[in-house]
Formats: C-alpha cells, structure tokens, sequence
C-alpha cells in the first residue's frame, strides 16, 4: 500500500537549459535551399519560397531565459520491497511558452507499476503528474530524475531541466516464519520460549515431590491422594533465544533482485523479524573480510537496526578472509543458534561456518544458491561437468552436516502465483524442522 | 500548386515521387528527417516550376507557405501534442499568415521593376540598422 504524498513539498526554480528544437533545425534548413538557389542562380523569385520559412523564424528567433517552477514529492523516502511509492510533480514555465511536459526517470529498482507512461504533456500552463512506483529490489536508491521540458512560444527552442526526486530506501522484504528453530540452551533472560528447564513459566514440564518452600497452589491434588505423599506442578522456564544471522557477503551470484546476497539479506531480515516479534535477542554479522555486526538485541527497534546496516552490503568487498576470532563475544554469546545464508561457492565462508561450529556454536547454514551453472557452448561433456559440480556440492553438504552444520536449501520464497503449489521452497518450512528438534551446540 | 510545375516540367517527377514517399515515410513516429526531405523535395520541384516559368511567384508564395504549415504540422506531431489543438491552430495561424505576407511582399518586390536609385539603397540600410535594433531590444 502508497502512503499519502506528504501535503508541503518544496517548490524549486531550477534554470532550464535551453537548446533549438528539430524544428527550428528543420525551417532553417528548408530556407537554406532556395536562399543558397537564388544566391548562386542570382534569382529573386527562389526568394519567395524561403521567405515563409524566415518569417516564421524571425518571429520567435529569441532564446528564452526563463526557469521554470518545479515540485516534486514522494509517498516516502522509506519502503519494504514489493510496496508501491507515489511520486508527484508539477512543474510551471516562468515564462510564454507553447507546452510543457514532464518525464519520469526511475533507477532499475523502482519501476512504474502505474500512472501515465512515458511523457506527460500539459498546455502553456503547468503540467501535474503522478506515478505509482514499486520497490523491486532493497538497498538505498536514488529516487529517480524528473526531467522537466519546456517549450518555447513558437516551439524553436526547447528548456530542459532534471530534477531529483531525492532518495529512497528500501527494506528487504522479509519472508513469513511461523515456527522458529531454537537452540538447545535458551539465554537466561525471561522471554515467550518454553525452556527445557524448569522455572516460572506456565508450560507444565512434569510432577515432583513436595519440598519446603513449594506454593500450596501448586500442589497436584490427584497424584497427591494416588500416591499418599504431597506432590506439586513442576513448569517449564520461559526463556529468550539468542539467534544470530549471518551474511555471507563474500560472494553474490545471480540476476539481480534474486541473487545470493538478495535472498541472503531477505532471509536475514526474515530471522530478525519473526524473532524479535516473539520477544527474543537477534544479531546479524555480515562476512565479507572485515566484518560487521550488530549486537543481539529484542524488539522492534532491533529489526530496523539489523535491516538498515545490511542496507549498503552490495557495495562492499574485500580480499581479505573473514576471521570469525575478531567477532566479540557479545555478539556471538555461547548458546546463540547462528543461522548463516550462504550460497557455499567460497571457501572463506564455509571455512567461517565450520569455525563456529567448532567455537561450540549450534549453526544451521541456509544454502541460497538458485542458478546452477551453465556448460559452455559446444561442450563435448556439457551434462557430466553439471553432474560433477552437483556431486561436489552434495560432497560439501555432507561434509558440513558430518561436523554437525545441518544445511538447508532456500532457493527464494515461492512468488504469490506459485503459492499451494512449491511452499517447499519457504523458509518457514526449510527452518521448520529445528522448530521440533532443537539444535545443539557444544564439543562433539 | 506543386502539381503545377509537375504537370509542365517532366524533369520534377523523381524529385516529387520522392518527395511522396518522404511525405508517407515521416507519418509520426516512424521517420521523422524524411518529413524534411519531403519539405525539401516540395522546395525543388517550386523551384523547378519557377525556373521553367511554370509557376508564378504569388503561386510559389503559396507553395512556401503549404510547405511551412507542412512544417508546423510535423512538429506538432512530433513533440506529442494531444489536447488544446484548437488552440494551437489558431497560435499558429499567425505564423503562417506572416510567412505568407513575407511571400507576398517578396513576390511583388520580384515582380517590380524598380530603377536604380541611392535613396532606395539608403532606404534598405536603414531598414536593416532598425531590423537590427528592433531584434536587440
């Protein structure tokens, strides 16, 4: 869903920069003909046919000096893929002029989804516009151009100016999770997951003897008359989880909107909302040599921060190996369940993964790799070569799950018209499994 | 009128056939320099008619003026005009009535024999010196 366009939007004078049309080139051209004639002919009547052509000429042969007023607004300057931004402008020549017309120029992540198409023209007065335009692909995007053209009365010269609509940021869309893989130790924190240790909570976890100290109204009546001796409820503990979310940065493969780190982001943002909104602590480390993090924390808040510091990561690379001994503890604690998307296509990431395993930590790798590769043309063994490369990757996902990493595949969330028909493909399904079996860390 | 100097004068049938199928060629959006070479190509075979005497001059004025409304017509169609025709025309009715006066005045000052004489040379310097300080102002 647009949000309103904001009411106030500034009003620019931006100077047009003017420059003759195609057709004053065109008059001055068919005048030329018969004036060269009746100069090197030496007639006076191949006059006559120019004459029309430099009176019309003479008569708006000025160049305007003019600006014009423009006004652009925007919905928003913020965003989540998939929703639709309204840009408005209305532009007014400071001058006579014959037309005006506006055009919008939108960066590849934006696109018209409606409106007027292409060019809008208006009379001699102002010309208003409006788009709607989606958010295709995440990341901090410069909004767009308008170009803004003026014509001059008598249309021999044409005023143009472009002006940005300013910038935009948009969130990754993050895919729905509803069963949320959990560690096998929850952080000491109170928090809504039931732990398997008993505590306050209002999960019940068993019956036990009475001892000193128990509340009366815990006592379980039925067990106490079947057995002779006093016996209470014993609850779970609720607890919060530590998960942490890690970027592989390293390597982006794919079209773009639905590459390695696209999905890798989305799937990010995805872990951070569903579990901050279940009241438990989530961090994110984006790998690319030189890492970056943010500290596992809870709430809302806490997703925004993860969502805009994954925002600029495309342009980020580095030669240099991740080195997961420089993340504090703080923001990897011991008993944080570390979820990495990763499409596992270099050696530094896995190498990251199997190093936190053996740090102790319970990690699950989301394998986010879609496109397989293409054999060249004219390749005498173009399917075996595609059969290798899938046996190696099979190789390194057994290798990884032997050191205790299970790996997932999430090729992307299914698309709305594939919806009942692929719901494999989701990430809530992939994750689904941890939901019921936790996810153990420690030696092996 | 073009007809005129294509009905006497054999040797302007290429340039008014090409001149038709630039006219077919600049049909808006699909080839808009052919528009000018059909322009162009009107010029010639005007031209053609004035040197083989076929055409008179107020003929050719006329003949200038349905090649500069050609023009203007062409522009239209190119910068996307698609409401205030109404208004459009009548804009422009001004400029083709003055290209038709200049035909006109030109035409007559062809068809005049006038003798030699430095007050009509003094007339025509002073003509140009206001043309020039009119175009400054």
């Amino acid at each position: 869903m647009a949000a309103p366009v904001h009411d106030v939007p500034p009003v620019r004078k931006p100077e047009l920069t003017w420059a003759p049309t195609a057709h004053y080139r065109r008059l001055v051209t068919v005048a030329l003909l018969p004036l060269l004639a009746a100069v090197v002919l030496g007639r006076l009547g191949y006059l006559v046919l120019a004459a029309p052509m430099l009176a019309a000429l003479a008569l708006a042969a000025r160049r305007p000096g003019y600006a014009a007023h423009v006004s652009v607004r925007s919905s928003g300057d913020r965003c989540f893929e998939g929703e639709q931004v309204i840009i408005g402008v209305s532009a007014e020549p400071g001058g006579p002029a014959a037309s005006a017309g506006v055009h919008l120029m939108l960066p590849s992540a934006l696109e018209v989804s409606g409106g007027p198409g292409g060019r809008v023209h208006g009379g001699s007065g102002s010309v208003e516009a409006e788009w709607r335009a989606g958010a295709q692909r995440w990341g901090r995007w410069d909004s767009g151009r308008v170009l803004v053209t003026v014509r001059s009365r008598g249309g021999l010269f044409a005023g143009t100016v472009a002006v940005s609509v300013g910038e935009i940021t948009v969130f990754p869309r993050p895919p729905s999770l509803t069963q949320l893989a959990l560690p096998a130790q929850l952080h000491s924190r109170i928090g809504d997951q039931v732990d398997r240790r008993t505590g306050e909570g209002a999960e019940f976890a068993g019956v036990r003897p009475f001892a000193p100290g128990d509340r009366l109204r815990r006592i379980n009546w039925q067990v106490t008359s079947r057995r002779g001796v006093l016996h209470v409820n014993q609850f779970a503990a609720e607890r919060a989880a530590e998960i942490v979310a890690v970027i592989d940065a390293v390597t982006d493969t794919g079209p773009p909107g639905e590459s390695t780190l696209d999905r890798a982001v989305r799937g990010a943002a995805g872990i951070a909302r569903a579990y901050t909104r279940a009241g438990d602590r989530v961090g994110v480390i984006t790998l690319y040599g030189p890492m970056r993090w943010i500290v596992p924390g809870a709430g809302q808040r806490q997703f925004f921060r993860i969502v805009e510091s994954v925002l600029d990561i495309r342009s980020l690379y580095s030669y240099v190996s991740p080195d997961m001994a420089r993340i504090p503890p703080a923001v990897l604690p011991a008993d944080a369940l570390v979820v990495m998307f990763s499409p596992l296509l270099d050696e530094r990431a896995i190498d990251a993964a199997i190093d936190l395993r053996e740090r102790g930590h319970a990690v699950i790798v989301t394998d986010v790799l879609a496109t397989f590769p293409t054999p060249a043309r004219g390749s005498a063994v173009p399917g075996l070569a595609l059969r290798l490369w899938r046996l190696e990757r099979q190789a390194l996902r057994y290798r990884l799950e032997s050191l205790g990493i299970p790996v997932i595949g999430w090729p992307g969330e299914p698309r709305a018209s594939d919806l009942g028909e692929d719901t494999g493909a989701r990430l809530d399904v992939a994750l689904g499994r941890f939901a019921r079996q936790r996810v153990r860390g420690g030696a092996r | 009128m073009l007809a005129v100097p294509v009905i006497a004068a054999p040797g302007a049938w290429p340039v008014t056939i090409a001149g038709a199928a630039g006219l077919l060629a600049a049909v808006p959006g699909r080839w808009p320099a052919a528009g000018t070479l059909a322009a162009l190509a009107a010029m010639v075979t005007s031209g053609i008619g004035i040197a083989a005497g076929t055409m008179p001059l107020p003929l050719a004025a006329a003949s200038g003026t349905l090649v500069l409304a050609y023009l203007l017509a062409l522009d239209a169609a190119e910068s996307g005009l698609t409401s205030g025709r109404l208004r459009w025309v009548r804009g422009h009715l001004q400029v083709l009535a003055a290209g038709f006066a200049a035909a006109l005045v030109t035409a007559i000052a062809g068809m005049t024999t006038v003798p030699a004489s430095p007050w009509l040379v003094l007339a025509g310097v002073a003509a140009v010196g206001a043309a020039l300080l009119v175009a400054a102002v």
